[in-house]
């Protein structure tokens, strides 16, 4: 059988328009043109299309989500949103308290996954450098732990050790420095551009950070170790480097935050205020307070791990003494 | 094994699968030469993608779109190919798998490979 005389029907070989828009719209933006490609590659049938699509997009979509999320940012906005439902709260009751709280959490967290894997540029906002720098800044803290092994450790193997210590706080202080000047360039730019009715503040913050980023500059390092110096001294050095370089640094963890709490302050206080509303009033008081209380206390876990190598090396003071 | 990220059995099978393909691995590509490298097992394309994802935030693997086709509805394709992480971790995997099978040739002899009755 065949089409004698006429012209064959013209058949569409790719899915129907319809349905290639569905899937389009559910593709996560930055993967859309491969997937659908490869897709319309695959095509045999529109429901052949549709089941291809349907087993595809939840890997898409994860895999997505897990590229453009931040964990450390994640974990903070799970944290908050846990302890804004009362998760934490101690009352007893049936059901308890976080488990109420988990499911609203969870399915918050499920948005913010998917509106990370919907974002439409792989652009991220001022705040993911910064915490890039906060994770680098841990990393280096977690590595820098000061372990004696056996409690006993020679003038040489104590010097390096102060070595690698001073390395490592030159690799951070120059992250550091960078990520301020960042924090300056981008500050400086946003007021001169948009010229915002708080400018005046948003300077003084502008200024000082380019005092934080010179203060590192030429009392952020750890200075270099004298030669020959005796056991004894070299400990009490390296403890006061270790006090010194927490008082500074506990400083500046506050200073990585002012972006964010600016954030919270003006979007929802400040607009709050303005617009006479008294739940973005408490909700921004209320997260501004939460804010600073996880940073109060990431310090103070970080003065504890610091006071702890400090007794570490007055035992070993001790040791030798004995 | 030293330095460099360590990888699976499927992210193997993966990287396999772009070498072999060179310069005509995309997303249908590798997903067929995976199906026919993991044989009798089905493979999920969407696997296949995350997978994908995963290679290249490892840094074993980097991609780029090519012009668009029209038998792909005017879309582009994106390309793969292996970097020299990735090349490395290929390697160090193939040695292990290659120890694994002398072990088991020592043990039951050549015939184990022969298929089963």
């Amino acid at each position: 059988m065949g089409f004698d005389g006429m012209e064959p029907p013209k058949v569409r070989r790719g899915p129907p328009r319809w349905l290639d828009g569905i899937v389009a719209a559910l593709t996560p933006p930055l993967s859309r043109e491969s997937i659908l490609g490869d897709l319309a590659e695959r095509y045999r049938s529109p429901r052949w299309y549709a089941l291809d699509a349907l087993a595809v997009l939840p890997f898409v979509i994860v895999s997505q989500g897990r590229r453009a999320t931040y964990l450390p940012m994640f974990g903070l906005q799970a944290f908050a949103l846990f302890a804004c439902l009362g998760g934490f709260d101690a009352q007893t009751s049936v059901p308890p308290m976080w488990a109420r709280a988990a499911i609203p959490t969870s399915l918050a967290l499920v948005t913010l996954l998917l509106r990370d894997a919907y974002r439409s540029s792989d652009e991220h906002p001022v705040r993911i450098p910064i915490l890039w720098v906060l994770r680098f800044g841990q990393g280096v803290d977690q590595r820098s732990k000061f372990a004696v092994p056996g409690g006993q450790l020679s003038a040489g193997e104590l010097a390096e050790d102060y070595a690698r210590f001073r390395r490592r706080v030159m690799v951070r202080n120059i992250a550091e420095i960078v990520a301020l000047l960042m924090i300056v360039i981008g500050s400086s730019n946003f007021l001169l551009r948009v010229r915002p009715p708080v400018a005046p503040i948003g300077w003084v913050f502008v200024a000082v950070f380019i005092l934080l980023a010179s203060y590192l500059a030429i009392r952020g390092y750890a200075p270099r170790l004298l030669q020959k110096v005796s056991f004894a001294s070299l400990q009490s050095f390296y403890q006061q480097e270790l006090a010194r370089q927490h008082r500074m640094r506990r400083f500046l963890w506050w200073w990585w935050f002012v972006p964010l709490f600016t954030g919270l302050i003006t979007n929802f206080v400040v607009r709050g205020l303005v617009g006479k509303n008294f739940v973005l009033i408490t909700l921004g008081s209320e997260l501004v307070l939460l804010l600073g209380f996880c940073i109060a206390a990431l310090v103070h876990r970080r003065g504890r791990d610091v006071e702890a190598k400090i007794g570490r090396l007055n035992d070993l003071n001790e040791r030798q003494a004995s | 094994m030293a330095g460099g990220p360590s990888i699976g059995q499927f992210e193997q099978l993966v990287l396999t699968s772009i070498l072999t393909l060179g310069d005509d691995a995309y997303g249908v590509t590798i997903h067929q030469r995976l199906e026919q490298l993991a044989h009798p097992k089905r493979i999920a394309l969407g696997a296949v993608y995350a997978t994908l994802d995963r290679l290249e935030d490892k840094g074993l693997v980097a991609s780029f779109l090519s012009d668009p086709t029209p038998e792909r509805g005017g879309r582009s394709k994106r390309y793969f190919r292996l970097e020299a992480a990735g090349k490395h971790a290929l390697r160090e995997s193939a040695r292990t798998a290659r120890r694994v099978c002398d072990a088991i040739e020592k043990q039951w002899g050549l015939t184990v490979w022969s298929p089963r009755k």
